[in-house]
């Protein structure tokens, strides 16, 4: 049983031919080479597979690829140029938010989001939304720390920056923890 | 733990998806976010034939207000719900509610219809329709059908949906204006299933519920009686819930564990105390 | 945290080399490594805990892609065989031979061209099991009612031991308090994120049987492979690709590694098994299943006179290689006098077998258990005496001026400050806030305490402490080669494999502090049998000093060649010149040559080389601590708690560790360890569990049962460093990465505790849960007001 389907990924128009069953997990890992993906549990708890879907994050092991049929993905893999991915790169480089780096790529996308979500927000705000990606190296310390100077920085230079934010980041939500 | 194969289907309409579980039986499934029937079908806990997507039919995902009432297609996601996307008739109980479910990539995905056929008693939306008196709709080969969300479930992981039956919709009647009310889970850690939970609505309409049980949620009737002469929340209120509590539990024959009813217990008081507007103690060094 | 700092050797927090690509998500992990033509595998796994196989079926028509015992062609079983005498044996065979004994046993191994076709396949092998009894906890070890696991044995335990140092009998009469206490820590999974994985093939070019695996000692796995399948260590080339986390669960010789390379060797079929996360939590090593027995003497003071305990360990159905099953109740039994002077110490460690998955190594090994029993005892010991926690640890800790120190477990510890350690801990936790948030919290459902635990981490340790283990490995040293290019960058080939801990970037740090390069010259290769001299891999909190102290000797070695050849082109002696900063300089004056000049010498213009120097700049080196007994880290935790009765929840208030690793090579990676290390022990402590039914079946199967800390659930704690350098390591280092994990089940349970005192109840069982502490409060008769 297999399917043919049509999709952006990362920028680009993709048309393949894919089993029912397969994953999107698989499938962008596979075809797309987009191996930033990582499964840690494939069922949706760890989130080290976060990808963006029609720009929300999503758990890319408990979708299927038939399922996104015109979708818009991104993995990390189209996000290089993205200015918060870039300066949460480099927050985490220098705040130590990796060690073995499983978990990284799923941490930088969610915590992108909630950038986009949240802004500058306090420490126990980042904790609680960081709670959907499982890190077992760092104990957290530095990723929260990484996560907050990014959020910082990123408002310093939108407050000294008249341009909107690529269309691709979320739409800012006020606070509903 | 990849799933064990399948056909994938994709019907435009209500009626189509309906014609396909008539034809798959028991080996066909419905899917719309997939945050709790992907991990299943991954780890093989479930099998299927037959996936039927009904995610993009355009009446799932619509909602209208009414006025008296809110009806929100099951299709729609916690996320839109947390977002204030649809028009909320639950005085912001709704929104909280759907903020603590999971983790945000799961609630961009997962559906308060997928929530509620599903009937993990432990899921949010089971309790918080049943306290809110909405009314599930469904559509199966009998045509539309309908039923207050209260008796919805019978027990953990059944519904009164039948084998070819889609819940379509959920129609919420809008809160009074000066109705309060107070939601407390019991979390191990953040994002995972409940262990125990209450929830009360006061002004205007009284409502009491325990959730997170062995299956349906359990109405508190005399809770409510307490509730409702109670004009201030104090340490006798508080010793009244749990009294009132206890006799709620016997008279419903539903079997509780001692240190869940405890738990239970704590989740009804301070369910009451945000409910009269008492801030959550923060506990700190 | 701190930001890069300009100094680039040993003491700088120098970002890390690695985090490039990994924040890019660019690396090779096992699932990314493939072989053109490969086949998925999927284990058929034992569904129950114990029986006799009396016959398998293979689907029809795809018998050629099922394969079993008798189809892997010459190989023996994993014996991991301990020295000590009365150890029982167990044969651990690749895949099911005729008998199953644990849920998650392999049986069978079937291909597809995906994996969920090996999986679709995997379903339809027909196995017929004769089920027997199985053993489900370890109170049934010695049961004669449950048949023996392994043959020929009498009863389900592989080992009791006994240790009988100075004089119990003395110490009970002297004694003017005795007390007696039973601590449990239950069974758990390690969890890396990342599971296991084996991809194995044929290399034609070189004849190679080739094996890549997540694991933590690729030349290690190499001896063992070669030895079980009957190879020449050179027909087999093991690597270790990038790897996502392990913390042990990926150190010891897995049967799918056995049993995929055996299956290679035979068919010449191209394989890849990347493990699932339900096969990871089931059938991958467990950890941490400790019970303890534990009797105190002491005098009115709360000197402790004499120790004596019973410590049972469930290691489940087999020995696990290298380490042997009675490796941790070894630990439990050689580390449970802890940091204390005692002198007058009886224990008996029984290492039992049951029908589960068998135990192996995880972060802190036995210490965890060890450190709960004893950091758990002697504030019950203070909350007896009425005596201060950090007071009584203080009476009893071993003196600075006492070391070396010959335990009453037969250890020796090489040097430490304990007390400095507690009393910083205590600064840091400030228990005199504990009353005022009594006092604030009077009327809530929330009580308060303060907990404390002090560990020792013995790292780095040596042949001979290797030998009385009893291993049938011995993991005393390691080599390193280091070779400059013509461009004068450095590569470091190490037998290291890095998991996590950052040693591409530390060891570049050792390489500058030798030679002046720059850390960002230099490379350190690691997890490849084809390129590094022979090691003994990454655990046991080895590889800062080990490869670090190889790394330093090579270094210095190839430090005097390069100032050979740069006095040369300077055109002075060698003794009046100095390696800084990248170049050859002469000392005092402004003249230099880099090192690429020097590298050009060497390797393209040996004309300009002296008479006495030969061509190429190439060093292998070995090292070993000069003593084997360990280098000794340790320190003290502390914590303040509020427990919710109402929930059972506890709030970690406030966290605190004071810890001694000697020299520290990186500070931001040192703290990055221990922060790790703390939220694993935060697991352990409060969330970690895999239980077992009494039929033998693993009940927390997937992360919905089987919960792990996140972000909130792991406080930010403060971390203060103490340095006194190890007297036995290169540069003072001491090894510390499993040291985080170790006490926090001992302060939060100390910490409750003291919270519940004023109430009566007791906790002495890990994990904490809030079904657990609303039993022991309902136990206790508190009632609900």
């Amino acid at each position: 049983m297999t399917q043919t389907i049509e999709l952006t990924i990362n920028g680009k128009a993709v048309r393949a031919e894919v089993d029912d069953r397969t994953t999107l997990a698989d499938f962008l890992r596979e075809h797309a080479d987009a191996r930033s993906i990582h499964l840690g549990c494939e069922h949706g708890v760890c989130g080290a597979c976060t990808i963006v879907i029609d720009g929300a994050i999503a758990r890319s092991c408990i979708t299927l690829a038939v399922m996104q049929d015109g979708a818009d993905i991104r993995t990390l893999e189209g996000l290089g140029d993205d200015p918060v991915i870039r300066q949460l790169r480099e927050s985490f480089h220098h705040n130590h938010g990796l060690q073995c780096g499983y978990c990284t790529p799923g941490m930088l996308i969610t915590s992108r989001d909630i950038i986009a979500r949240y802004g500058a927000a306090d420490e126990s705000t980042v904790r609680d939304a960081l709670a959907g990606n499982i890190c077992r190296c760092t104990g957290y310390a530095g990723i929260v720390k990484a996560v907050r100077e990014a959020a910082a920085r990123l408002a310093h230079d939108r407050s000294s920056d008249a341009d909107a934010s690529a269309s691709v980041v979320p739409r800012r939500i006020a606070g509903s923890l | 733990m990849k799933p064990a194969p399948f056909t994938y289907i994709r019907p435009q309409r209500i009626e189509d998806a309906v014609a396909q579980l008539v034809e798959g039986g028991w080996d066909a499934k419905v899917i719309a976010g997939g945050q709790s029937l992907m991990p299943m079908l991954n780890l093989r806990m479930v099998s299927a034939e037959r996936l039927i997507d009904i995610r993009r039919i355009p009446q799932l995902t619509a909602c209208k207000d009414l006025g008296a009432e809110v009806r929100i297609g099951a299709g729609v996601t916690h996320a839109r719900i947390q977002q204030g996307d649809i028009p909320d008739p639950s005085n912001g109980l709704m929104p909280k509610v759907a903020s603590r479910i999971a983790y945000q990539a799961v609630r961009n995905r997962g559906t308060i219809g997928g929530s509620l056929s599903l009937a993990d008693p432990a899921a949010d939306w089971v309790t918080t329709m049943a306290a809110l008196g909405a009314t599930v709709e469904w559509h199966g080969e009998a045509g539309p059908q309908t039923g207050p969300a209260e008796d919805f479930i019978q027990a953990a992981y059944t519904t009164n949906l039948g084998p070819t039956d889609v819940l379509t919709a959920i129609r919420i009647p809008r809160l009074p204006r000066e109705a309060v009310w107070g939601t407390y889970k019991l979390c191990r850690k953040t994002g995972e299933f409940a262990h125990a939970m209450a929830m009360v609505i006061r002004g205007g309409v009284t409502r009491a519920f325990l959730g997170a049980t062995d299956g349906a949620p359990i109405r508190l009737p005399s809770v409510e009686t307490e509730l409702q002469r109670a004009p201030t929340c104090d340490a006798g209120l508080e010793r009244a819930l749990g009294e009132a509590m206890e006799t709620d539990i016997a008279n419903s024959s539903r079997e509780l564990a001692d240190v869940r009813r405890w738990q239970m217990r704590t989740c009804l008081v301070r369910a009451t105390r945000m409910s009269f507007g008492i801030p959550e103690l923060a506990v700190s060094a | 945290m701190s930001a890069a700092t300009t100094k680039k050797g040993i003491g700088g927090s120098i970002l890390r080399i690695e985090d490039e690509r990994l924040l890019k998500g660019r690396s090779s992990y096992i699932a990314d490594i493939s072989r053109p033509g490969q086949w998925e595998v999927a284990f058929l796994r034992s569904p129950v805990a114990h029986a006799v196989l009396r016959g398998i079926e293979k689907p029809s028509g795809a018998e050629d892609r099922v394969f079993l015992y008798e189809d892997l062609g010459e190989l023996l079983p994993i014996r991991a065989d301990s020295q000590a005498p009365g150890f029982r044996r167990s044969d651990y065979p690749a895949i099911a031979r005729d008998k199953v004994r644990f849920v998650g046993e392999p049986i069978a191994i079937c291909l597809g061209r995906t994996r969920g076709e090996a999986e679709d396949l995997a379903q339809q092998v027909m196995v017929d099991y004769d089920e027997l009894p199985a053993v489900s906890d370890m109170s049934q070890s010695r049961d004669p009612q449950f048949p023996p696991i392994h043959e020929g044995w009498t009863e389900n335990v592989f080992l009791e031991s006994r240790v009988d140092t100075g004089d119990i009998n003395a110490a009970r009469v002297q004694a003017a308090i005795t007390l007696r206490r039973q601590y449990r820590m239950n069974r758990q999974a390690i969890v890396s994120l990342e599971g296991r994985g084996v991809v194995s093939y044929l290399d034609e070019r070189t004849g190679e049987l080739v094996v890549y695996s997540s694991t933590q000692f690729p030349h290690v796995i190499r001896t063992a492979l070669a030895s079980l399948l009957g190879m020449k260590e050179r027909e087999l080339r093991v690597v270790a690709p990038e790897v996502g986390g392990s913390f042990g669960v990926k150190n010891n010789l897995n049967p799918e590694e056995l049993a995929l390379a055996a299956l290679t060797r035979k068919t010449g079929l191209s394989l890849r098994w990347i493990e699932d996360r339900r096969e990871h939590l089931t059938a991958s090593a467990h950890a941490r299943e400790h019970r303890y027995d534990i009797t105190v003497h002491a005098d009115r003071d709360g000197l402790i006179l004499g120790l004596e305990a019973e410590i049972d360990v469930d290691v489940g159905a087999y020995s696990v290689w290298p380490w042997t099953a009675p490796m941790e109740a070894g630990q439990a039994i050689g580390f449970l006098p802890g940091p204390y002077a005692i002198t007058n110490y009886r224990a008996v460690a029984r290492t039992c077998a049951s029908n589960k998955s068998p135990l192996g190594p995880y972060r802190g090994v036995g210490r965890p258990g060890a450190c709960f029993a004893i950091e758990r005892t002697i504030e019950e010991l203070a909350a007896e005496l009425g005596i201060d926690p950090v007071e009584i640890r203080a009476r009893n800790y071993i003196k600075p001026e006492q070391f070396p120190w010959r335990s009453a477990g037969g250890k020796t510890y090489d040097n430490g400050d304990y007390e400095s350690s507690a009393r910083a801990a205590k600064k840091l936790i400030r228990p005199e806030r504990v009353a005022d948030l009594r006092a604030r919290y009077k009327n809530t459902d929330y009580v308060v305490g303060v907990g404390y635990g002090t560990y020792l981490e013995q790292t780095a340790h040596g042949t001979a402490e290797w030998v009385q283990r009893g291993l049938p490995v011995v993991f005393g040293y390691e080599q390193v080669s280091v070779q400059m290019t013509p461009d004068g960058m450095l590569i470091i080939d190490a037998p290291i494999q890095n998991h996590g801990q950052g040693l591409e970037t530390t060891l570049a740090q050792v390489a500058n502090e030798e030679l002046g390069i720059d850390p960002a010259h230099v490379v350190v290769r690691h997890g490849d049998t084809s390129q590094a001299p022979y090691g003994m891999g990454t655990f046991a909190s080895r590889s800062m000093v080990m490869s670090g102290g190889a790394v330093g000797r090579a270094c210095v070695i190839l430090a005097e060649k390069l100032c050979a050849i740069g006095a040369h082109l300077l055109q002075v002696e060698p003794s009046a010149v100095h390696l800084v900063d990248g170049t050859v300089k002469l000392t005092g004056g402004s003249a230099s040559v880099s090192l690429a000049e020097v590298a050009v010498a060497a390797y393209l213009r040996p004309e300009r080389l002296p008479d006495t120097v030969e061509p190429g700049l190439s060093v292998t080196a070995s090292y070993r601590t000069s003593q084997d007994t360990g280098a000794w880290s340790y320190g003290t935790h502390a914590a303040i708690v509020a427990v919710d009765r109402g929930t059972g929840l506890i709030k970690i208030l406030d966290y605190v560790i004071a810890h001694d690793c000697g020299t520290i090579v990186n500070p931001m990676i040192v703290d990055g360890q221990m922060m790790g290390g703390l939220a694993q022990g935060i697991g352990t402590a409060l969330y970690e569990e895999m239980p077992y039914s009494a039929e033998g079946q693993p009940l927390a199967s997937t992360f919905m049962d089987y919960l792990l800390p996140g972000a909130t659930e792991v406080p930010a704690a403060a971390i203060e460093h103490l340095c006194n350098p190890s007297p036995i390591t290169r540069y003072g280092i001491k090894g510390m990465g499993e040291g985080g994990a170790i006490p926090p089940p001992a302060v939060l349970c100390n910490a409750v505790n003291d919270a519940f005192r004023p109430l009566g109840v007791a906790v002495n069982e890990t994990p904490m849960t809030p079904d657990r502490i609303i039993h022991a409060l309902m136990s206790a008769g508190d009632v609900r007001a």
